[in-house]
């Protein structure tokens, strides 16, 4: 017998969840909870076998609940139910400490399923949900190196180039029909961007990069 | 000549004509003795002649005398002598003798006179140096005198009977003779030069003057010849002649002008440097300078003043000099050293007048120059505004100017003599030293002065400070100190003045960037407090503003002896210490006329109008906002320096004041206005989220409950109404989804539940599906999680860039870069799409998106930019300022 807690702020998700947990052979629902606090109450209370969870709720959300469960009673699986597809979600859910992550709106076989895979220390997903495609947001979430040139506006990135071939703010002025004042300005910001102080280490940068080429000089 | 008797009687000398003139006496007795004893007869008169006889060797006198003696003898004689003969006989006889006796002593006397002259001239002939040869017609030489012997050699033994030509050299004698016999015979005498030989062979140059010797008959019988060496006369007169040449020569060249004159004045010679041209200088030869003047017209009183120059050294026998001045024709002025030298002819007369003049102008005005910077100099010295000492080695004052005598109080010369250290008193140094030998003494260096200040001592002993600047230096190898005195009196007063005059403007300075860096009154109020503390010796400094309608003067910032106090308020007539509400307006309206009022006097010096208590009004435009109030120390009154300053203080205090309280207002607003657009952005969200959280909890959880409620009904129920509660699930899926997408595009719950990180890259893949736009992601150092009001505003300025390139950049890549570091998120998204005119865009100010963003990030101290341009693609990029405490872990 897979003993459950069910943790969820809303009256009607409770029920009917309960109704359908019950129906199945072997998983028996032994509390409800319908907030945060509540639920860690419950939880270390009962020590059940799982606990379902909603990320939302009022008083402690869910992550919270999850964080301190994992902390505190050890032999609690948690299965999130969330109406909350994202990756993000699910991707800070896993991490948390939950084992499963099931959609509200997938079909209600799927939280029986990862209930029972949780009871035995499995991993579920819901379906459209997978592994792969949490690899791939982990892989996009994780910072990207950035190359400061990359920071340069279009505007910058020529006068980098120009400044780098030589040319005076007034000859860079008149090739892009702005002031030279605004030259001087966007160069500044350039300079301070790649953190470069004179106009040597423009040269030096722009070759480095291939904006130049090195026989130019 | 030849015959003239050498023993011719001659008068002798004094023992041999004494000895003569007894003998002649005993002859003259014995002859008479005879005359008297033996009758003589007709010879006794006649021996008398004898005794005349002896007597012309003795003076004529004598002579005379003996012929008068014997005369009377004779007479006596023929009376008393013894008859013998006839008496006629006998004095015819005696008669005779008389006669005779006279005769002898006449003719006896002048022949002894003749040869005598004979004799004298003789001598003289033999005296002269001259040669003097007589010869006959034929030449034979008959006279050959000593002269001739010395001037041509021979003995006058060995020449006489020769004839005269051996004298001369064989040319020279053939051709003078017969041309000079036919002139002397013609003229009687003639004058020639030759040479002549001597005996040893020797040519001589004889000069000779011939006289033709007339016999009795007045025919020629000889010629007498005085001939003189002119040899060397001759070879000095040449040598003359060359020097007069080269003196001539001199005199020409000489560049100083030289004249000379006759005894009269008149010109002999005149060198070029005179008068260089020719012609003039002959013309002026033999004329005088008078005339010369006035033959070119020049004042002739200037001649005439070289003439009585000229006489000056003429009657003084001696040289005279003077000094000449005249002007040019060119109007020039020049100066001449004129001279006058007479010179005397071996007589002893005046030969001629050497004149010179030289031109001294150059040399004259070097000596005025010199003259006049020495007068200069001491005028400089004497009206300099220092005092100027010289000081032997041994500390004595040996001079010093009128400057130095004023500074001192002494009377001219009262110093001089005095030791130094009486004057100034020395600075420091080692006890019982004086300034002499603490100071002077310890010079060294004697080209630069050394400058020091000291303390003068006066006359009367009072001391002044002063500044001495005092050099050494050596003259005639003694050393001697000029000392340089200034009286520092006035600059030390100057210099106090100016200090506090400084000290007054920087702490105006001081105060004026405080005051305007100050934002509040109140910050105001207290460093204007604490500057006039500082710059006014009051004990209390008070500033308080007029709420003249509530009565209350509230005070900003006091200061009572450096402790400062806060805030406080009372009523406006305490503050004034007025007894009555009218002395209050009365008080504050004399503030504003007179710049000030005194609220109270000091003692008994109630006449002055600067009290111990002072009032000065602050006013702006014409009102009185408050009041500046200044106590003085117990005893003490203001000076009326320190209400100027007060009143300066005042004046930028009230405007200082005023600026502030406005700047307060227009704070106070700015601040309101900044916190109701917060707070309306936050309410904003606020609702969102509210409406969201509807959405997303109720409506969306009442859903959930009815989709699993139509699930268990499914497992319960019949196939046609499984087919119907089916329908019934799909729509409440649709439902279900089209109420989350609203939640979302609400306020994401990821927002508030993950971050912005996660937010935005739902947010960019929810975009990019929605909008087929390509969304490249970038970002770094967002691993936590920010304050919640930046994310929030970071969200919405993405979210706005994002629809905006959607519906603007036509088919586009986007690229959204964020970077947060410990001071700065940066939130940045560009495309490459068509891009748009920024200006006109802002300009038509209901483009709510973009100041929207503008606005959300000033609200948080961040800054937007946006960069675009028509087919040059957007950019645009908003900067936030992040505290440290703003990054927060990550739940993990």
């Amino acid at each position: 017998m897979i003993r459950i807690v069910l943790a969820d702020d809303h009256q009607i998700v409770r029920q009917g969840l309960r109704k359908i947990i019950d129906a199945e052979e072997g998983l028996s629902v032994i509390a409800e909870a319908s907030d945060g606090i509540e639920t860690i109450k419950i939880v270390e209370e009962t020590v059940p076998d799982v606990l379902v969870v909603d990320l939302m709720m009022p008083g402690l959300n869910g992550l919270a609940v999850i964080r301190q469960i994992v902390q505190r009673v050890e032999q609690t699986q948690i299965v999130v139910l969330s109406m909350h597809a994202d990756d993000a979600y699910v991707l800070t859910a896993l991490r948390t400490g939950a084992i499963a992550y099931v959609l509200k709106d997938s079909p209600s076989g799927d939280l029986l399923e990862a209930i029972r895979r949780a009871a035995v220390g499995r991993r579920y997903l819901s379906a459209p949900l997978s592994e792969r495609a949490m690899e791939a947001y982990v892989e996009k979430a994780k910072s990207s190196a950035l190359d400061p040139y990359e920071l340069l506006t279009p505007r910058e990135q020529e006068i980098l180039q120009l400044t780098a071939e030589g040319n005076t703010s007034t000859q860079i002025a008149e090739r892009l029909s702005i002031s030279p004042r605004t030259v001087e300005k966007h160069r500044s910001n350039m300079m301070s961007k790649l953190d470069l102080h004179v106009q040597a280490d423009v040269v030096r940068y722009a070759i480095h990069r291939g904006i130049i080429s090195s026989d130019l000089t | 000549m030849s015959d003239i008797d050498v023993d011719e009687p001659r008068p002798l000398n004094g023992a041999v004509s004494s000895r003569l003139l007894i003998a002649t006496v005993v002859v003259a007795v014995i002859v008479f003795l005879g005359d008297l004893l033996v009758p003589l007869g007709i010879a006794g008169g006649v021996l008398y002649v004898v005794a005349v006889l002896l007597a012309l060797w003795l003076p004529p006198l004598y002579v005379y005398g003996f012929a008068g003696a014997c005369t009377v003898l004779t007479v006596v004689g023929y009376f008393a002598s013894l008859e013998g003969g006839d008496l006629l006989i006998d004095l015819a006889n005696r008669v005779v003798a008389v006669f005779a006796i006279w005769v002898v002593a006449i003719l006896g006397l002048h022949r002894r006179k003749l040869s005598e002259t004979v004799h004298r001239h003789g001598q003289i002939i033999d005296q002269v140096q001259d040669a003097v040869i007589t010869v006959d017609m034929d030449g034979i030489i008959d006279y050959w005198n000593k002269g001739a012997e010395s001037v041509f050699g021979y003995s006058a033994r060995e020449i006489v009977g020769q004839s005269v030509r051996i004298l001369y050299a064989s040319e020279d004698a053939e051709v003078v003779r017969p041309a000079v016999l036919d002139r002397l015979i013609a003229q009687g005498s003639a004058e020639l030069e030759t040479k002549g030989v001597r005996q040893n062979g020797e040519v001589i140059v004889i000069r000779q003057w011939l006289l033709l010797r007339r016999d009795e008959g007045y025919e020629p019988a000889g010629v007498i010849f005085q001939a003189s060496d002119v040899t060397r006369r001759r070879e000095v007169e040449k040598a003359a002649t060359r020097m007069e040449a080269f003196y001539q020569n001199v005199l020409d060249e000489l560049p100083i002008q030289v004249a000379i004159f006759d005894s009269e004045g008149r010109f002999l010679y005149l060198n070029p440097a005179s008068l260089s041209i020719p012609e003039r200088r002959a013309w002026i030869i033999g004329r005088t300078e008078r005339e010369y003047f006035e033959h070119v017209g020049r004042n002739v009183h200037l001649a005439e003043e070289r003439d009585s120059y000229r006489r000056q050294a003429i009657a003084e026998r001696a040289k005279v000099t003077y000094e000449e001045e005249f002007e040019t024709r060119s109007g020039e002025r020049r100066s001449y050293a004129h001279g006058f030298f007479p010179v005397f002819g071996a007589d002893g007369k005046l030969d001629k007048v050497l004149g010179f003049r030289y031109d001294i102008t150059d040399h004259k005005r070097t000596a005025w120059a010199l003259q006049e910077s020495l007068a200069r100099l001491k005028a400089i010295v004497d009206t300099a505004g220092d005092g100027i000492l010289t000081i032997d080695g041994d500390g004595i004052v040996e001079s010093c100017n009128q400057a130095a005598q004023r500074l001192f109080g002494f009377e001219p010369t009262e110093a001089i003599g005095r030791h130094i250290d009486t004057l100034i008193a020395r600075g420091g140094g080692e006890e019982g030293k004086g300034f002499y030998e603490e100071h002077l003494t310890k010079i060294v260096s004697t080209s630069t002065p050394e400058i020091g200040e000291f303390a003068g001592l006066k006359k009367d002993g009072a001391a002044f400070p002063v500044e001495v600047a005092t050099s050494k230096l050596r003259l005639n190898d003694q050393p001697l100190f000029t000392a340089i005195v200034r009286d520092l009196s006035n600059r030390k007063r100057a210099e106090r003045a100016l200090l506090r005059y400084n000290e007054r403007l920087e702490a105006f300075r001081q105060m004026d960037q405080a005051i305007l860096t100050a934002s509040s009154t109140k910050a105001v109020a207290s460093v204007a407090v604490d500057h006039l503390a500082r710059l006014v010796p009051a004990a209390v400094v008070c500033i308080a503003l007029f709420d003249t309608a509530e009565d209350v003067a509230s005070v900003l910032s006091v200061q009572c002896e450096g402790r400062s106090s806060g805030e406080s308020s009372a009523s406006i007539r305490s503050f004034l210490g007025a007894a009555e509400e009218s002395e209050v307006e009365e008080h504050i309206s004399r503030a504003c006329i007179q710049g000030h009022v005194v609220l109270a006097q000091n003692g008994s010096q109630s006449g002055s109008d600067l009290g111990s208590i002072v009032a000065i009004p602050l006013v702006v435009k014409d009102t009185v906002i408050g009041m500046l109030k200044l106590e003085a120390r117990s005893g003490a009154q203001f000076g009326s320096e320190d209400l100027d300053i007060a009143r300066e203080v005042a004046g930028v205090l009230a405007i200082a004041i005023n600026d502030a309280r406005l700047f307060e207002e227009v704070d106070a607003s700015r601040e309101r206005m900044q916190a109701l657009s917060h707070r309306l952005v936050e309410v904003q969200e606020q609702e969102r989220r509210l409406i969201a959280r509807e959405l997303h909890d109720e409506i969306g959880q009442a859903l959930t409950g009815l989709k699993f409620s139509l699930e268990n009904l499914e497992k319960h129920s019949g196939l046609q109404t499984v087919e119907q509660i089916e329908e019934s699930r799909r729509i409440t899926l649709q439902l279900l989804a089209r109420v989350r997408d609203l939640s979302l595009d609400l306020r994401p719950a990821m927002l508030d539940d993950l971050g912005l990180l996660p937010a935005l890259l739902w947010l960019a893949d929810r975009y990019s599906k929605q909008t087929g736009v390509e969304v490249r992601f970038k970002h770094s150092g967002l691993d936590g999680r920010l304050d919640p009001d930046i994310e929030t505003a970071a969200y919405r300025i993405v979210q706005e860039a994002l629809t905006n390139v959607a519906r603007h950049a036509g088919r586009a890549q986007a690229e959204i870069l964020l970077i947060a570091s410990a001071e700065t998120l940066i939130a940045r998204v560009r495309d490459d799409g068509a891009g748009f005119d920024l200006k006109e865009v802002l300009d038509r100010k209901n483009s709510s998106g973009l100041s929207g963003m503008y606005e959300r990030a000033s609200l948080l101290g961040g800054t937007l930019s946006i960069e675009t341009e028509r087919g040059r693609g957007t950019t645009v990029a908003a900067e936030f300022p992040l505290t440290a405490d703003e990054t927060m872990e990550m739940p993990s």
